[in-house]
C-alpha cells in the first residue's frame, strides 16, 4: 500500500503486520512510503502507547504451523511442476480472503485508536464531484490543495487517494468512480510499455472501470518521477482537461500525458 | 505419414549429457531424412539431482503439424522407444515430481522396444522390470552404465553405440545411414561412427510377453488438490508407536509413507551388524535420515528411504562394516537387520557373498581419485 503522510506509515504499519499475520491471509506485505520527499523529511508522529498497539495488534502466532519439537513439520519444502497451480491457487484465495481482514483491520484500528480510516481508498470531496483525480501516497498535498482552490471557483472536482493497491480495491473505485463523468489518473510511477504508456494505477483503473454501466471518460499522467515537484498548477491543468473531456470537448483518451517535464 | 518417439530415462546429473546427446542425435538425423524432430527433457530442471530418474525426450514426424499434435500431450505415453540409461532403472523410477513408482515400460507402447545398457542377461533383467500387461521387445546394448553427466563426460561410447542400437530396433524413426552420418558431423569421430555400426550389427531384440516381468504392483500416490493441501506446502511429522523416554510430549516420528526415494539408488549399503559398534555416526550423517535405530540399539538403512549416496560407508569409523554394493544385486527392500536378527549366521553367508560378487558400481566412487584411476585404466 502506498502512504502519503509519517502518520500513515505509521499507522499502516501496524495494520499491515495485522493483515499479513492473519492466519486468514499469511502473505507478504509492502508499504510504498514516497521514496524521494516523504522519506527524507522530519515530522511530529503521534506514536501510540506500546498497550495500544498491544491490544490490536496480536503476538505473531504460527499456531499449527509454528516449527516446534511437539509439533515437527516441515514448511515450505522445494516443490516441483505438479504443485504450482495448486499452490499459487492457494495464494489467490489468500488474497481474496485479505479484503475482508483489511476492514476489519481498519475498523478495529479506528475503535481503539480513535479515528475515521475508511479502508482501501480516501475519498476527498467526492460527494458532489463532477470529475475525479486519482492518484496515490505523496501526490495527495498538491492535490488536495489544488482541489480546494477549484472548489473555491465553484468547480465540481474531487480525489481519490488509493492506499491498497494490492489487493485492488476494484468495487470501492467502481463505487466512488462511477458517478464522475471524467477521471484523471496521475501516476507517480511509470510502466514501460504498457498499455497507452501510462503508469501503473491508470492501467489498473482503466481495467476495473471496464465494466462499469456509466463508465468516465479516463485520462491518464504521469508526473513526479524521481521525486520532481507536482505543484498546484499542474493538478488545476490536469482538472482543466477533465472539464473539457466531461462536456465531451476534444480531448484523446488513449495518450498518456506528462507533467513538468522538459522539452 | 508418421510420428515416431523415444523416451530417455537416466539418472540426473550423472547422465545428463549422455541423454541429451541421444536426444540431439536423433534430432539431427532425422533432419537428414527430410523429416522434423524436437528434443526436450522433463523433470531436468528443478528435480535433477544426482541419480534422480529423470527423461529427455525425442520426437521425430514427418510434418510440422503431425509434430504438433505429438507434442500437445506434455509427456509422450506411446513412444515407440524407452531407452534406460542405466538398468538399475528397470525397477522403476520415481522422479520428485511424480510421487509414485513408474515402471520403465509404462509409457512405452505394445510392441515398441526397452533399450537398456547392461552387462546383464535379458533374463535377469526381466526380472526387475513389472510386467506391462502387453507385448513388447528388450534390447541390451553390452556395457555398463556410462557417466556422462553435467560435470563428467566418460567418453565410454555409449551415447553413439545406443544411437547405432536404436536404428536397428526402431528404423522407422532414424535410419542407420543418417544417424551414422550425424555422429560423423557432430562429433567428427571415426571411432565413434565404427562404434555405433558395430552396436548396429549386435543389437537384437528379445520379445517379452505381456504376463513376464515383475508383477509387484507398484505404489502410486495421488496428487492432492488445492482444497486438500494444507496452505505453506506443510508436510506434518507422523507419530510413530514409540514415546519419547522421560517427557511428556513430542514423539518419535514414524516415516511417511507417500516419501519413497530408492528409485534414485544405484547402490545400496550392507551393514554387518556383528561388527557395528553403535556409534551411531551413520545414522547422525545420513542425508536422507535413512536409519531406523532398532530395539537393540542397532541402525538399519531403510531401503525405501535410501538414497544410496554412500556417505554412511565413508564416515563408518569400522573397517568392513558398512559396505556399498551395486543395486542389481538385490530384488527387495527387505530390512538388513530383520534379517540378521532371525539367523545370524545365515546373514553373515548372504552379506558376505552380496559383496564378494557385486558387480562394479554404476556411480559414485568408493574413494577419491577412483575416477582417474579408472580413466587411466581403461585408456591403457
Amino acid at each position: 500500500m502506498w502512504v502519503d503522510t509519517a502518520q500513515e506509515a505509521l499507522d499502516t504499519a501496524l495494520i499491515a503486520y495485522r493483515v499479513a499475520e492473519d492466519k486468514r491471509v499469511f502473505l507478504p506485505c509492502a508499504i510504498s512510503c514516497d521514496g524521494a520527499f516523504l522519506t527524507h523529511s522530519q515530522s511530529l508522529v503521534n506514536v501510540p502507547t506500546q498497550e495500544m498497539v498491544d491490544s490490536f495488534l496480536p503476538r505473531y502466532d504460527r499456531a499449527e504451523k509454528q516449527l516446534h519439537p511437539d509439533n515437527p513439520i516441515t514448511i515450505a519444502p522445494q516443490a516441483n511442476e505438479d504443485w504450482v497451480m495448486e499452490i499459487r491457487k492457494q495464494s489467490d484465495m489468500a488474497a481474496r480472503r485479505a479484503r475482508g481482514v483489511i476492514t476489519e483491520a481498519y475498523e478495529d484500528f479506528n475503535a481503539k485508536f480513535g479515528r475515521d480510516v475508511e479502508p482501501f481508498i480516501e475519498r476527498y470531496m467526492m460527494e458532489d464531484a463532477e470529475v475525479a483525480l486519482v492518484g496515490m501516497g505523496t501526490l495527495a498535498m498538491p492535490v488536495k490543495v489544488a482541489v480546494r482552490k477549484l472548489r473555491e471557483q465553484g468547480k465540481k472536482v474531487g480525489f481519490v487517494r488509493v492506499r491498497w493497491f494490492r489487493p485492488f480495491p476494484t468495487p470501492e473505485l467502481q463505487d466512488a468512480l462511477s458517478r464522475v463523468k471524467a477521471v484523471g489518473v496521475i501516476d507517480r510511477d511509470y510502466s514501460f510499455g504498457s498499455t497507452y504508456f501510462s503508469g501503473v494505477l491508470s492501467n489498473e483503473l482503466r481495467s476495473a472501470l471496464y465494466p462499469v454501466a456509466n463508465r468516465p471518460k479516463i485520462l491518464s499522467f504521469i508526473a513526479g518521477l524521481g521525486g520532481r515537484e507536482v505543484n498546484t498548477d499542474n493538478v488545476i491543468d490536469v482538472a482543466n482537461r477533465l472539464f473539457k473531456a466531461a462536456s465531451g470537448g476534444d480531448i484523446d483518451d488513449r495518450d498518456t500525458y506528462w507533467l513538468g517535464v522538459r522539452e | 505419414m508418421s510420428t515416431g518417439s523415444v523416451e530417455v530415462v537416466y539418472r540426473g546429473i550423472f547422465q545428463k549429457t549422455l541423454a541429451k546427446n541421444i536426444c540431439r542425435g536423433v534430432v539431427f538425423a532425422a533432419r537428414k531424412e527430410g523429416k522434423i524432430g524436437m528434443a526436450f527433457g522433463r523433470y531436468s530442471d528443478s528435480p535433477e539431482r544426482n541419480g534422480i530418474p529423470a527423461k529427455q525426450f525425442a520426437v521425430v514426424s514427418d510434418t510440422q503439424e503431425e509434430l504438433q499434435e505429438y507434442l500437445s500431450r506434455y509427456e509422450p505415453d506411446n513412444n515407440d522407444v524407452t531407452i534406460a540409461a542405466d538398468d538399475t532403472l528397470c525397477k522403476g523410477v520415481e522422479s520428485w515430481a511424480w510421487y509414485g513408482l513408474q515402471p520403465i515400460n509404462k509409457l512405452l507402447k505394445e510392441g515398441g522396444t526397452l533399450l537398456v545398457p547392461s552387462m546383464r542377461s535379458p533374463d535377469d533383467l526381466i526380472r526387475d522390470i513389472h510386467r506391462k500387461g502387453a507385448p513388447y521387445n528388450l534390447a541390451i546394448v553390452k556395457g555398463t552404465a556410462s557417466f556422462s553427466g553435467l560435470w563428467v563426460y566418460k567418453n565410454d561410447h555409449t551415447d553413439v553405440r545406443l544411437l547405432g542400437a536404436l536404428a536397428k530396433v526402431a528404423p522407422h524413426i532414424i535410419g542407420r545411414d543418417a544417424i551414422l552420418e550425424t555422429i560423423r558431423e557432430q562429433w567428427k569421430d571415426e571411432q565413434k561412427v565404427a562404434s555405433a555400426k558395430k552396436s548396429y550389427e549386435l543389437t537384437k531384440s528379445k520379445s517379452v510377453g505381456a504376463d513376464q516381468g515383475n508383477d509387484e504392483v507398484p505404489f502410486e500416490f495421488e496428487l492432492p488438490g488445492w482444497t486438500k493441501m494444507e496452505e505453506g506446502l506443510v508436510i506434518r511429522g507422523m507419530a510413530g508407536e514409540q514415546k519419547v523416554a522421560g517427557r511428556d510430549g513430542g514423539y518419535v516420528p514414524a516415516r511417511n509413507p507417500t516419501f519413497k526415494k530408492f528409485s534414485t539408488r544405484t547402490m545400496r549399503p550392507v551393514v554387518n551388524f556383528d561388527t557395528c559398534t553403535q556409534c551411531k555416526i551413520c545414522w547422525l550423517q545420513c542425508p536422507d535420515t535413512c536409519f531406523d535405530i532398532t530395539p537393540d540399539g542397532f541402525y538399519d538403512a531403510n531401503m525405501e528411504a535410501c538414497c544410496g549416496c554412500g556417505v554412511c560407508e565413508a564416515v563408518c569409523p569400522v573397517d568392513n562394516c558398512i559396505t556399498m554394493v551395486n543395486e542389481q544385486a538385490f530384488t527387495d527392500n527387505a530390512s538388513q537387520w530383520e534379517m540378521w536378527a532371525k539367523d545370524k549366521e545365515g546373514y553373515s553367508a548372504w552379506m558376505s557373498k552380496k559383496i564378494a560378487a557385486q558387480p562394479p558400481r554404476s556411480h559414485g566412487f568408493h574413494h577419491r581419485g577412483q575416477y582417474a584411476e579408472e580413466i587411466a585404466h581403461e585408456s591403457s
